[in-house]
């Protein structure tokens, strides 16, 4: 279960991380999280995001956005390890969350403003000539009904999806406790 | 035998539409017509909600501009209320909305557009997109993905979050900007004056080799409607209303944003969900008017900043009185872009950026008010009625987009009956129609509310294809 309740006032602010790329990496991670908000297990990715800038962790950006476009390669290009979190429709009786190590491709084109976690590293490998390692979590997720609640599952997979996220930024020594 | 060419979806634009155009048995276009294929209903579900949550639920319409949503929304509770809001919450407003404009004429523009303009309309469409702008340009194209990001930034530093801010409220703001805000704000201003200068340059560049689209996508006289200041100054956030002709001739001026029912008219045609208003002395359907970055640049007198008054005075050299060409709705974007980052520096300086009277407190005083701003893409009109417990009774939204209907179906029959002969069609002939649409930057998520006047045409077909009843409203 996500322990913490967060909001949008928990969301490192802008200006406290200012997007020019002064350093090359300064992020050891960031953690992306989409979907619309008000759809349901739709808002899951937004809610892990929200439980890990709660974490308030040295080296770690998190961000919860309702779609990926094209702005946040500003981000991308100083993390070294991108984790982006969505929700994803199952109809099994135990599903678990997917981790997917992911490349960048783009082979689903931008063809507006928006795309696919593979599309925005593409992207921000060809604006910067890098990108970083990436990861792709999936939670599975019933009920994209209008409202914000989480259903059991959702709020289940989250909870792992966390622990995993957790674990990930421990073993590459970022938390400072 | 007449034929007809459907391009369904069109393809960079916010929400979902589709062209047809009509042939005739030689293979000539007839007519050619933009339909908007999706409804969004929120004049009627807001129906009973309390006033004080239209901010925040007319903020959903839109993940593009929900700020301007929000302050129209924000500005009918005002008038509600019958308040006038501290001065320090009409500043921070008015940097809300210049960073909305930024941000939104960005994306039109590096994301949506910039592959056409500088890639070629008859470029591998594989590439005509954001990937390939950054192949081929690709210090622009970052430039263009940040100019977007600093417009979120101030929208997200002061609302607290990059889309659907729930910030502005009748009555005033919820929050000023701290003073490391505002110096962060401050210190990028100079990054993305060189951008906006840099873009305009080179769109300044391109002028000559699209001769030719600019005078066939959308070139008509009509008429440009939009806010001006009490001076005639180029305005976003307040003022009157101002009708001038294609000559740049002032035909109606200092109209009362709140009584627009009087010169505004809203027709319908059963092929679209899209509204047809239409300025009403002319009637419908010559009462054809446009609004949006164009009709702004039309309608002042000046910007009122340096740099961009410069832009503005080379800009008019495009016209005899007014452009009328609505190719140059991208060059009016760029020098608005330009303009509200000069703005932003100059409110910057206000000590009211840090002021901590922001709302004026009032209950329901008003049963009927009417919020006016300027969205990117042109006027939006937020008109509420209200019980005495301040409950909606009534909603109309009169979207930018909607008030360029007309003008934008005249424009793709305009450039379809230029480009396209039935007996020979490329991609890149109906790229140009679709480019004609673009150049509108319409946002159909915002514009379909209107339910009960729409004609409804209902179709019940059976297993085998055969219709087997049909109601027509």
């Amino acid at each position: 279960m996500i322990n913490e309740q967060p909001t949008a006032n928990d969301q490192p602010r802008a200006a406290d991380d200012d997007p020019l790329p002064r350093e090359p990496r300064p992020y050891s991670f960031v953690v992306i999280g989409y979907g619309n908000d008000l759809r349901g297990d739709d808002a899951v990715g937004q809610r892990v995001a929200l439980s890990v800038a709660c974490w308030r962790q040295p080296g770690v950006m998190a961000l919860a956005v309702h779609q990926l476009t094209p702005e946040l390669t500003t981000w991308l290009v100083r993390a070294k390890f991108a984790i982006f979190v969505d929700a994803s429709r199952v109809e099994d009786e135990s599903p678990s969350p997917q981790f997917r190590r992911i490349e960048p491709s783009s082979v689903q084109l931008m063809r507006g403003h928006t795309g696919d976690p593979q599309v925005l590293l593409a992207l921000t490998q060809l604006a910067y000539g890098s990108c970083p390692l990436a990861l792709w979590i999936t939670i599975p997720a019933r009920c994209f009904d209008f409202g914000a609640g989480l259903s059991p599952t959702a709020r289940c997979g989250a909870a792992a999806a966390l622990r995993h996220i957790r674990a990930l930024i421990r073993s590459e020594g970022a938390i400072h406790a | 035998m007449a034929q007809r060419i459907v391009i369904d979806p069109v393809s960079r634009i916010e929400g979902h539409a589709k062209i047809t155009i009509h042939l005739d048995d030689a293979g000539q276009v007839t007519d050619a017509r933009f339909h908007v294929t999706e409804f969004r209903g929120f004049e009627q579900f807001c129906v009973g909600r309390p006033l004080w949550e239209m901010a925040g639920i007319t903020s959903r319409i839109c993940g593009i501009c929900p700020v301007s949503h929000l302050l129209a929304s924000a500005k009918a509770g005002d008038h509600i209320l019958a308040v006038s809001i501290p001065p320090a919450a009409e500043k921070l407003r008015r940097v809300i909305n210049l960073a909305q404009i930024i941000q939104s004429h960005a994306l039109s523009f590096f994301y949506l557009s910039a592959p056409d303009l500088l890639l070629g309309m008859e470029s591998d469409p594989a590439s005509r997109n954001v990937f390939g702008l950054l192949a081929a340009e690709p210090e622009l194209a970052r430039n263009g993905i940040r100019l977007r990001q600093f417009g979120q930034e101030v929208i997200e530093l002061l609302g607290g979050r990059k889309i659907h801010p729930a910030w502005a409220v009748p009555g005033g703001v919820r929050a000023s900007l701290t003073a490391d805000s505002r110096d962060h704000i401050r210190s990028r201003l100079p990054e993305v004056r060189a951008t906006a200068l840099d873009a305009l340059g080179r769109f300044k560049g391109l002028l000559e080799q699209f001769q030719e689209e600019a005078s066939i996508f959308g070139d008509f006289p009509t008429l440009f409607m939009g806010l001006v200041a009490d001076d005639g100054a180029w305005e976003h956030y307040d003022g009157y209303i101002r009708f001038v002709d294609s000559d740049g001739k002032i035909i109606e001026d200092r109209l009362d944003p709140a009584r627009y029912q009087e010169y505004i008219g809203e027709a319908v045609e059963p092929w679209s969900y899209l509204k047809f208003p239409f300025y009403r002395p002319a009637g419908y359907p010559h009462g054809s008017y446009r609004v949006g970055p164009l009709a702004r640049l039309n309608i002042c007198t000046h910007i009122g900043t340096p740099l961009a008054d410069r832009e503005l005075r080379e800009f008019r050299d495009h016209g005899h009185g007014a452009a009328t060409s609505s190719f140059f709705y991208h060059y009016a974007r760029l020098i608005e872009i330009l303009a509200a980052i000069e703005r932003i520096d100059v409110l910057l300086d206000d000590p009211d950026m840090l002021a901590s009277r922001l709302r004026a407190e009032a209950g329901i005083n008003q049963l009927e008010g009417v919020g006016v701003s300027e969205a990117p893409r042109g006027t939006l009109f937020h008109h509420y009625g209200v019980d005495q417990d301040g409950l909606i009774t009534k909603v109309n939204l009169l979207i930018a987009t909607g008030q360029n209907n007309l003008a934008m179906n005249r424009a793709v029959a305009q450039i379809a009956r230029h480009y396209i002969d039935g007996n020979h069609i490329s991609e890149g002939m109906l790229n140009r129609v679709e480019a004609g649409i673009r150049a509108f930057d319409p946002c159909l998520s915002c514009s379909t509310h209107a339910a009960g006047a729409m004609p409804l045409h209902v179709v019940l077909v059976g297993p085998d294809g055969a219709v087997l009843d049909q109601v027509m409203r």
